[in-house]
């Protein structure tokens, strides 16, 4: 077996060699197919470090891990599974077979909160190993209901874990953009948002439907695909395709909001996952993280942040283990 | 030729008052119904005395069972499917943040609608109908986060089917036109199904409707298969749960409709 690693960060975007075909899986070049990165064996065994931080102890990390797989594993569309193999003296980001998840001081990475990276099977593609660190630069807490100052182990952890089973980031969220250069998130609709809430926050705690779209496409149960449906068709601007547009789905009759993005030069996006009904569509730029968080570098030149924000001028219709059929979103520069 | 006159089939005795209920509603059916009856035709049942001389009305049940078929276009009206915000967890405070606002009706459209009527007795009947429709859809979206200019859209139209069973009362005080006229209350339930452009199937649920009418023949024939003919009104109103909207509310909205009826 030949494997190679893969880093995602969550705070800032992924680095590495993974090409992000969209925000919900990413895929690996295998030969001359893309495969989508995921595990093929399950449950995944994980492992806990046995070093703790100021207010948080090595069993404290390890509860508020247990319970972010947990929450993973309780969503009911999709099949997923982790057991917990002990506490390891291991520190994370080793390539040592086995996915260990701990603190680890990166005091160079002043933005990352934590990071995941992957042992891939390069002929099958298969995740075999995923390492997750918590930067200990930060302060974190696992109180309950938040702690002022503190970063939630357990909101990062779900995240975290999110890339763990293969889910890439999601730009469902708005931002401010500081003097700095950072981001300030105002609000977000997805865990897989690439920028965490502030310190004290605890609504990372629960996946929301487009992680839960995200994961259910990953690892769907068996009636899960005939229950649900997708959106799919092409953002254009003057005719052509338009790469890099964030384009949501919102249910007026559940609220449920789910986004992907156009993935190629004809400007094709497919969001699947969707429970059937009618949908409002809209599509932006992607303007509230850096674009190396959803896309290859190789790739960012050809994101196409010249549009207006577009609705679709009508409903998409999702039928239940169907498509709403191939819709054109006309975009026009701004 | 003599002419006689009485109640009809299934109406009863007379009412000034009801006459006067109904004489705007029916007074256009009656002005465009005179001229074309025909004492030769007119079903109503009469009696005379042995002499000839003097005549008789008397009360004539209806020729139960019998049927009636119609068909109508029927206005329908506007029907809101609802308003939604599209928002997203705040990371201040617990106001969800707003990312856009959106909502929704079906616009009024004139449909058609068809109906086979049963009477179980002089006063009772139930009915089958059949109503279809294709209103269009209009879809305002408003209050975006990033400020981009609402609108409302209306180019998008569905399929509309309603298959419902009703019950129909007639409302024997309120004849009138010597029973030609008969206004009756009905209460309805039935499917509702809708398909969007491309036959996507966009939702389905129940419609529930109330309301009333009037028939008023103008042609009643004593022998033939066909017994009678004339127009029917109905005004309703529907409830609609489920299908096409954004939520499990029930939605009222208005119906009219006048069309053709024959009893046989």
């Amino acid at each position: 077996m030949r494997s190679v690693p893969i880093v995602l960060f969550v705070a800032l975007v992924l680095v590495g060699d993974g090409s992000a075909s969209a925000y919900q899986t990413y895929g690996v070049q295998i030969g001359n197919q893309t495969v989508t990165l995921k595990w093929n064996r399950l449950p995944v065994r994980y492992y806990v470090t046995d070093r703790g931080v100021p207010g948080v102890s090595s069993s404290d990390l390890q509860a508020a891990i247990g319970r972010a797989f947990s929450t993973w594993q309780s969503v009911s569309t999709a099949g997923v599974s982790a057991t917990f193999g002990g506490f390891t003296s291991a520190p994370p980001f080793q390539d040592d077979g086995m996915s260990t998840l701990g603190f680890l001081s990166r005091p160079d990475l002043e933005l990352v909160l934590g990071a995941t990276d992957y042992l891939i099977d390069t002929t099958t593609g298969e995740i075999v190993e995923s390492d997750i660190f918590f930067n200990s630069s930060f302060r974190w807490s696992v109180a309950q209901g938040g702690q002022s100052n503190a970063f939630d182990v357990e909101s990062i952890a779900l995240h975290e874990i999110g890339h763990l089973f293969g889910l890439g980031h999601s730009a469902l969220g708005e931002t401010t953009l500081q003097p700095d250069g950072g981001r300030d998130v105002i609000a977000a609709e997805a865990v897989m948002f690439p920028i965490a809430f502030s310190p004290g926050n605890v609504s990372g705690r629960a996946p929301k439907a487009d992680d839960i779209a995200g994961l259910s496409d990953l690892y769907p149960k068996a009636a899960f695909k005939q229950q649900s449906g997708s959106i799919a068709g092409r953002v254009t601007k003057n005719g052509r395709g338009v790469f890099g547009a964030h384009v949501v789905a919102f249910s007026p009759a559940t609220g449920k909001m789910v986004g992907n993005f156009t993935v190629d030069d004809q400007g094709s996006f497919g969001i699947n996952g969707l429970d059937p009904g009618a949908y409002v569509v809209r599509v932006e730029p992607v303007d509230d993280a850096d674009l190396d968080s959803f896309f290859d570098d190789s790739d960012i030149p050809d994101v196409d942040l010249n549009f207006r924000i577009t609705f679709y001028d009508r409903f998409a219709i999702v039928p239940a283990g169907g498509s709403s059929g191939a819709i054109e979103i006309k975009v026009t520069p701004k | 030729m003599s002419t006689t006159q009485g109640t009809n089939g299934l109406s009863a005795s007379k009412s000034t008052k009801g006459s006067t209920a109904i004489a705007v509603v029916c007074c256009v059916a009656a002005v465009l119904a005179a001229p074309v009856v025909r004492a030769d035709d007119v079903g109503w049942a009469t009696s005379q005395t042995a002499t000839g001389q003097e005549r008789t009305r008397e009360r004539a049940e209806p020729r139960s069972p019998s049927f009636e078929l119609s068909g109508s276009l029927l206005w329908l009206g506007t029907s809101t499917l609802g308003s939604s915000a599209a928002t997203m967890t705040p990371d201040q405070g617990q106001t969800r943040y707003t990312y856009f606002n959106t909502s929704a009706s079906l616009q009024s459209v004139a449909g058609v609608d068809a109906r086979l009527t049963y009477h179980v007795t002089s006063m009772f009947a139930v009915e089958g109908g059949f109503t279809y429709s294709h209103p269009g859809v209009a879809l305002t979206v408003s209050g975006d986060a990033e400020n981009t200019p609402g609108f409302t859209s209306t180019g998008e139209r569905l399929s509309q089917y309603f298959l419902d069973a009703a019950a129909l009362v007639d409302l024997r005080p309120l004849t009138f036109a010597e029973g030609r006229g008969r206004p009756f209350v009905e209460g309805g339930v039935g499917y509702l199904r809708q398909l969007h452009e491309g036959n996507v199937v966009a939702g389905t649920g129940q419609v529930y409707h109330t309301g009333g009418g009037v028939k008023y023949f103008v042609i009643a024939r004593r022998r033939g298969f066909f017994k009678s003919f004339g127009f029917r009104f109905d005004a309703r109103i529907y409830f609609r749960s489920g299908g096409y909207s954004f939520n499990n509310t029930s939605r009222a909205f208005p119906a009219i409709g006048a069309g053709a009826v024959v009893a046989f």
